[in-house]
């Protein structure tokens, strides 16, 4: 195997390293607020993230487009880190109780 | 003679197929499965934490996930062995998870629990004793 082999292999992992980096801030926001599928999501963006870093270990010699995309999801969730900033946005938690609304009196 | 290829490039890829090659492979392979399933559950783990800085966050996730890699072998190697069709290939997915989501519980929790009664079968040999 030469340098060519190699260069996306390393490039993947670095990529699939900030994957998981991204998943493990995420899950320090999640509260109990949370919707499941959304906590589902992540674990399972986070072990695939580690599964795809770890592919040479695993028989499988990564190649460029396995690179483009683990740079998508990178850039996917840099955009919604915005969204994140402050806690879970209000698309990943349930719906607020009636009783929260101010105008509704208890 | 001719002189070595001595370029960085030369030598990170030759390091590369060192640590990306075969024989690694075969000996690393089940403890990336282990290492891929202690990362799920110490992400339920972090989930279930609250109030943690994003260092502590950190910190707890590598450490679940190194008490997982340490742990799952010699446990899965142990219950294993209680029941024969059971191998142990197939308990390193599961308890590697279980491992890391209770690689923060083990002192609040699990310890003291397992302490408790430890405390009460030496007070019931005690009372045993007593009795003769």
């Amino acid at each position: 195997m030469t340098y060519d082999g190699y260069l996306p292999a390393g490039v993947n992992g670095l990529l699939s390293a900030a994957i998981v980096f991204i998943c493990i801030c995420r899950a320090r926001k999640i509260n109990r607020t949370v919707l499941w599928r959304v906590r589902v999501g992540y674990i399972g963006l986070l072990m695939g993230a580690a599964a795809n870093g770890f592919s040479p270990w695993l028989w499988e010699l990564p190649s460029w487009p396995s690179v483009a995309f683990a740079f998508a999801v990178v850039l996917k969730l840099a955009i919604e880190s915005r969204d994140w900033r402050d806690g879970p946005p209000f698309t990943s938690t349930g719906p607020a109780p009636l009783g929260d609304f101010p105008e509704i009196s208890q | 003679m001719q002189s070595p290829d001595l370029t960085p490039v030369h030598l990170v890829t030759i390091i590369a197929g060192i640590v990306f090659g075969p024989s690694v492979a075969m000996v690393v392979g089940p403890y990336v499965v282990i290492a891929i399933c202690s990362m799920g559950g110490a992400g339920v783990m972090i989930m279930q934490r609250e109030g943690d800085s994003l260092i502590r966050a950190c910190v707890y996730f590598g450490a679940a996930v190194i008490f997982a890699l340490f742990g799952t072998v010699p446990l899965s190697i142990g219950v294993a062995s209680l029941w024969g069709p059971l191998q142990e290939n197939w308990l390193y997915g599961p308890f590697a998870a279980g491992l890391a989501f209770s690689a923060d519980k083990w002192t609040t929790l699990i310890l003291p629990w397992a302490a408790k009664k430890l405390n009460k079968f030496v007070d019931i040999l005690i009372a045993a004793r007593g009795k003769q």
